[in-house]
């Protein structure tokens, strides 16, 4: 790391995130004045307004420029989409926002007032509140109960968008712009249906012309800065910056400066627009290499100085923040912003697409480590395994899960069943969490309601009835306790899910409808083919390909619990089926039934099979699961935009939960996978927490049993491996053997944790949730959590020393 | 058909040998090392594991044996009486906790190579295979050649990790169809040897300097470095001096000592015999190095 990018590292660490009231304010001025007027308009002059008034600044250092509020990683308010929980938390319920127990953000009072004083005028008006008032009671039910939620989609804007970068690198938006107008002039305003279309083709027209004139705002900025600098230096660097601003994003990039720069333009101004989080980047290494490689063959750049201005880079995406609810950040801890940026995978002829700034980006993330943007590797057959041992080297040191491995194989197939053209198959990028999208065609690579998959369980083992809030969902003909096996379970249980299912879909429905009519953003829609020639915004039906469909959390557990009660009741007939209903119903904690409801826990934590460890008997339940859950969203659903030109329109399954299987576990009573009343449940497709013990190739085979097919929302795959697996270039190529045993039978993704003494430590203070850790030595192996204090402590010397 | 008993099956072991492998720890040794990190390995006979970190004292186990063969030991817990235990697994089903495990299942041919099989992709993706280790596997030396034989056949490799004693038609018997053998070398003097292992080298020695002369694959030979036990300079100096003589060594390891096995002479209700003695670092035997360069060796350590 340069001297420049370690102080403007170490600036991003030394800023707090707080709140930027600038944004909320100049916006619901100009919505005032609009009133009346249609959304799209009504939407473009506000994003016009904002990027006009807003202040501006460029900090000292910084090679890539712009800001999205005041301050560096403060977030601007979008009171458009909801305010009720904005009020009540400035007013400290159930946290003020400074004092939360996570993703804090500081603000002044006299910039909370400015908020409050606009929210006054967003009441009644907002999106979330909208969408609550619409809904039949039995969903907003659901939604009280946490069996579903679409808090994240309603109460802040759609994202997980990938724009069509290339294109502005390649022809500027000045091409946009051209194209626009031209659509324009083709319309007929006497025909039918064409006024609304023109509306909205004004609005990006506006919406270009907006984030033109910021930029050029900017370059003023640094023009301003370079008159008073001193140093000659920063002074010829300014003025670089000025003329890059000038120049881009509006005409194409002339060089490897511009390019970065006019993609940070970009990104900065979607996050402006609207507040949809997961804007990510889409095969970055993919269409920059051509202005590095430009730049190199005339020297007007060096490798280290391509490597310092995406440091840069990656900084900058830092910045970028955005303020949820406390029970929305629930789901999303960390300030997560999941800006995914691709690297590798294949050329359209069918090469390694690895190039040097794949390399770069890589050591990037390994320098910097830094939790945006999220580097992601698209593996792929001819994939090098030298690139392969640097990305593995990366995650190492990052120690924070990236860059992630993501097949190509297992996602091209999955986009080939939805009707996705090869040619545009081949250019898939994960966005967001891990999502699939085609960069430029796609509208929301996840949009939907989340699903809680283990509650619906609970809730079918209640006989339909939630026993947290009492809500009746469901009545079957046959009582639980009456069941003869795990069969008759599961066919209530698909029961029950088929009622969720259908609530997302219908939610989702009501929210696009909401959003039609609220929440139209013409600039970032006319960057995704073919909203510009069809003249209809993502939400309504531009892109050429759309898929729904939110977050799941807990097809594992639930896979866990039926296969517990197949074993423990049914198989050894350990306890009764009544038995385990009230150890269930007294969160295990009865002492005065036989067994006793701890003894009854332990049963169903350690004398059944658990999923993650190659054993049929846990992973036949939750195959079936995902199969039917997959298969059903896949075939069963049509979303809103069907027959308006996207395809396919239908629904996908997304286990990529962040740490929602944390918020709806709080929900869950106790379940019969061993897990009590409010604890967690798995995350994404990796094991329940300590239920793997059979090591890295059991998981991986369990895994590859499940039908990645329907998983185009993905589903992530964590493994935790000692910092000593991956210690010599040896011990990397046999990890990278197994990442190409489970990609080559359609494992989809993987990330690792990688086990530092950090973890070791913690696993000695909480074993249970650490039971897979092995210690490995010459001749000898054991569980982590088996070894004795002083064991255990001699391990943590050891890896401390062979760091 | 062959049986063996194996008292652990490791899969994705990637610290000895190539690739990704699996390793069978078979059971029973005629060695007793003081240090030995694998006791429960020693016993030719299965017996019952207590795993003291589970183990919350319930005493329900105690409750469930008919054969009384569980007492409470006041160091160690729930400890079995092997001699009493007729391996009903009552207690090893009954403990809720997991807290139980019988150390030592009979395996056929077939069972073993279905268990060695789950991993055969990764075996093939990595240049891996299996690894037999123990105990001393080398008593069921009928069984490695032929798993080896069908490793071999399938394009994996096959890895023996031996004490060396055993009859030298044993490792005849193997020397063609196991790829590598990691051969223990504990000490030279054969009275030291006697003390520390239970029985002297002479046996050992010959085995190793028949395998110089007749074995074709890959030798290693592994010195577990144990302070009071094998770690003085004349032990070091012996052991060196006898590598000069030897041919077709291809590697020599030394692995430093560590405490891991403690936990499991507590769970067998066993007396750890090195006491406190601390646990040796890596970095610590650095300056072997520069001793086998006197000898003109090279060594690794591991």
């Amino acid at each position: 790391m340069k001297g420049r990018v370690q102080r403007l590292r170490k600036r991003l660490f030394d800023v707090e995130p707080r709140i930027c009231p600038e944004r909320c304010v100049y916006f619901t001025e100009s919505m005032k004045k609009t009133e009346g007027k249609p959304i799209s308009l009504r939407r473009s002059q506000a994003f016009y307004d904002v990027l006009k008034q807003m202040t501006v600044y460029v900090n000292e250092d910084e090679l890539i420029v712009g800001n999205q509020a005041q301050w560096p990683k403060a977030s601007p308010i979008y009171p458009e989409y909801s305010i009720e929980w904005l009020e009540e938390e400035l007013n400290g319920k159930p946290f003020f926002p400074n004092e939360r127990p996570g993703d804090k953000f500081n603000y002044s009072e006299e910039d909370k007032e400015k908020i409050l004083e606009c929210v006054s005028y967003w009441k009644g008006k907002s999106l979330y509140e909208n969408l609550r008032k619409t809904l039949p009671v039995k969903i907003n039910q659901a939604w009280d109960a946490n069996v579903i939620d679409d808090t994240w989609v309603s109460a802040a804007g759609l994202g997980n968008i990938i724009v069509d970068y290339k294109e502005v690198l390649e022809k500027g938006l000045t091409y946009v712009i051209d194209k626009i107008e031209k659509q324009i002039k083709k319309l007929d305003p006497k025909a039918p249906g064409s006024i609304k279309k023109i509306w909205f083709l004004e609005a990006a027209l506006q919406g270009n012309k907006a984030v033109v004139m910021f930029s050029n705002r900017i370059a003023d900025c640094c023009r301003n800065l370079a008159d008073k600098e001193k140093d000659d230096e920063r002074k010829k660097e300014l003025l670089e910056l000025e003329s890059i601003c000038r120049n881009v994003p509006l005409n194409p990039a002339r060089n490897f400066h511009e390019a970065i720069q006019s993609i940070y333009m970009i990104l900065l101004a979607i996050h402006l627009e609207s507040n949809g989080h997961a804007i990510s980047l889409g095969r970055f290494d993919q269409y920059v290499y051509p202005y590095y490689k430009r730049d190199l063959e005339k020297g007007i750049i060096t490798r280290d100085k391509a490597l310092e201005l995406i440091e840069c880079f990656f900084i900058k995406c830092n910045e970028l923040n955005k303020l949820r609810s406390w029970p929305d950040s629930e789901f999303f801890l960390g300030y997560q912003m999941f800006i995914n940026l691709t690297i590798a995978g294949q050329t359209q002829a069918g090469e390694d697409a690895v190039n040097e700034v794949s390399y770069l980006c890589v050591e990037a993330c390994e320098d910097v480590k830094l939790f945006t943007p999220s580097v992601s590797v698209k593996w792929f057959e001819k994939t090098d395994d030298d690139f392969m041992i640097k990305a593995l080297t990366a995650a190492q040191k990052h120690q924070g899960g990236q860059p992630a491995f993501y097949n190509d194989k297992a996602f091209i197939r999955t986009l080939e069943n939805m009707g996705i053209a090869e040619e545009d198959r081949i250019e898939w990028a994960p966005d967001g969490c891990i999502e699939a999208s085609i960069p430029g065609k796609w509208d929301f690579a996840a949009k939907g309601p989340w699903l809680n998959v283990e509650k619906v369980l609970e809730i079918t083992l209640n006989n339909g009835k939630d026993p947290r809030t009492g809500y009746q969902f469901l009545n079957f003909n046959t009582d639980i306790s009456h069941c003869k096996s795990v069969r008759e379970i599961m066919g209530l249980y698909k029961q029950a899910l088929d009622y969720f299912m259908g609530l997302q879909v219908e939610t989702e429905h009501i929210n696009d409808e909401i959003h039609i009519l609220q929440d139209i953003n013409a600039f970032r829609s006319s960057l995704v083919h073919d909203c510009i020639e069809r003249g209809l915004d993502l939400v309504e039906g531009g892109s050429i390909y759309s898929a729904d469909g939110g977050p799941t959390a807990g097809t594992i557990s639930a896979g866990d619990s039926l296969a517990a009660i197949e074993e423990i009741v049914f198989q050894k007939k350990m306890i009764s089926m009544d038995q385990l209903l009230h150890a269930l119903a007294t969160n295990y904690e009865d002492v005065s039934t036989n067994p006793t409801g701890p003894q009854i826990r332990d049963i169903m934590l350690n004398k059944a099979p658990k999923f993650g460890n190659d054993d049929e008997k846990a992973d036949k339940w939750v195959v079936e699961l995902e199969e039917y859950i997959g298969s059903g969203y896949r075939y069963k659903y049509k979303s809103s935009k069907y027959g308006k030109g996207p395809i396919p329109c239908c629904y996908s399954y997304s286990q990529s939960p962040v740490s929602g299987n944390i918020a709806f576990g709080k929900s869950i009573g106790a379940t019969p996978d061993g897990r009590k009343k409010g604890d967690p449940v798995n995350n994404g497709i990796s094991p329940a927490n300590g239920s793997e013990k059979h090591g890295a190739t059991a998981a991986c085979n369990s895994v590859i049993k499940l039908p990645s097919i329907w998983f185009q929302k993905g589903a992530i795959f964590n493994m935790r491996l000692m910092k000593s697996a991956l210690d010599t270039e040896e011990n990397k190529r046999k990890v990278i053997a197994m990442i190409k045993v489970l990609f080559d039978n359609y494992g989809q993704q993987i990330q690792f944790n990688v086990v530092d003494n950090k973890v070791l430590l913690a696993a000695v203070k909480t074993p249970e949730n650490y039971k897979d850790l092995m210690v490995r030595v010459s001749g000898y192996s054991a569980l982590f959590t088996s070894l004795s204090l002083d064991c255990q402590m001699d391990v943590i010397n050891r890896s401390e020393l062979e760091l | 058909m062959r049986t063996c008993n194996v008292f652990n099956i490791e899969r994705f072991a990637t610290e000895d040998g190539h690739g990704i492998r699996t390793v069978i720890f078979l059971k029973g040794c005629h060695l007793k090392c003081k240090w030995c990190a694998n006791p429960e390995s020693q016993k030719q006979q299965s017996e019952i594991l207590l795993k003291v970190n589970a183990c919350i004292s319930c005493g329900r186990c105690q409750t469930i044996c008919r054969e009384k063969a569980i007492f409470f030991d006041s160091e160690y817990g729930y400890i079995t009486d092997s001699k009493k235990c007729t391996l009903c697994m009552d207690c090893v089903e009954g403990c809720y906790r997991n807290a139980r495990e019988v150390i030592g299942k009979k395996y056929d041919e077939t069972e073993l190579l279905n268990e060695i099989l789950c991993d055969e992709k990764y075996f093939k993706m990595s240049g891996g295979g299996i690894t037999f280790s123990g105990g001393e596997p080398m008593r069921y030396y009928k069984l490695i050649d032929s798993i080896a034989n069908q490793m071999t056949a399938r394009g994996y490799n096959t890895l023996v990790e031996t004490c060396g004693y055993a009859p030298t038609k044993a490792f005849a018997a193997i020397k063609d169809s196991v790829d590598y053998i990691y051969y223990d070398f504990k000490q030279f003097d054969s009275r030291k040897h006697k003390e520390l292992t239970g029985v002297g080298n002479e046996k050992i020695l010959e085995n190793l300097e028949w395998l110089c002369q007749n074995y074709k694959g890959f030798l290693a030979v592994r010195y577990p470095y144990i302070p009071g036990c094998n770690g003085d300079q004349d032990s070091i100096h012996n052991f060196f001096r006898y590598m000069t003589k030897l041919q077709n060594v291809q590697e020599i390891i030394f692995l430093p000592y560590h405490r891991l096995g403690i936990t499991k002479y507590q769970g067998l209700g066993r007396k750890y015999e090195m006491g406190e003695l601390p646990a040796i670092r890596k970095a610590e035997l650095s300056f072997l190095k520069e001793e086998a360069k006197k000898y003109g060796l090279e060594i690794k350590i591991q």
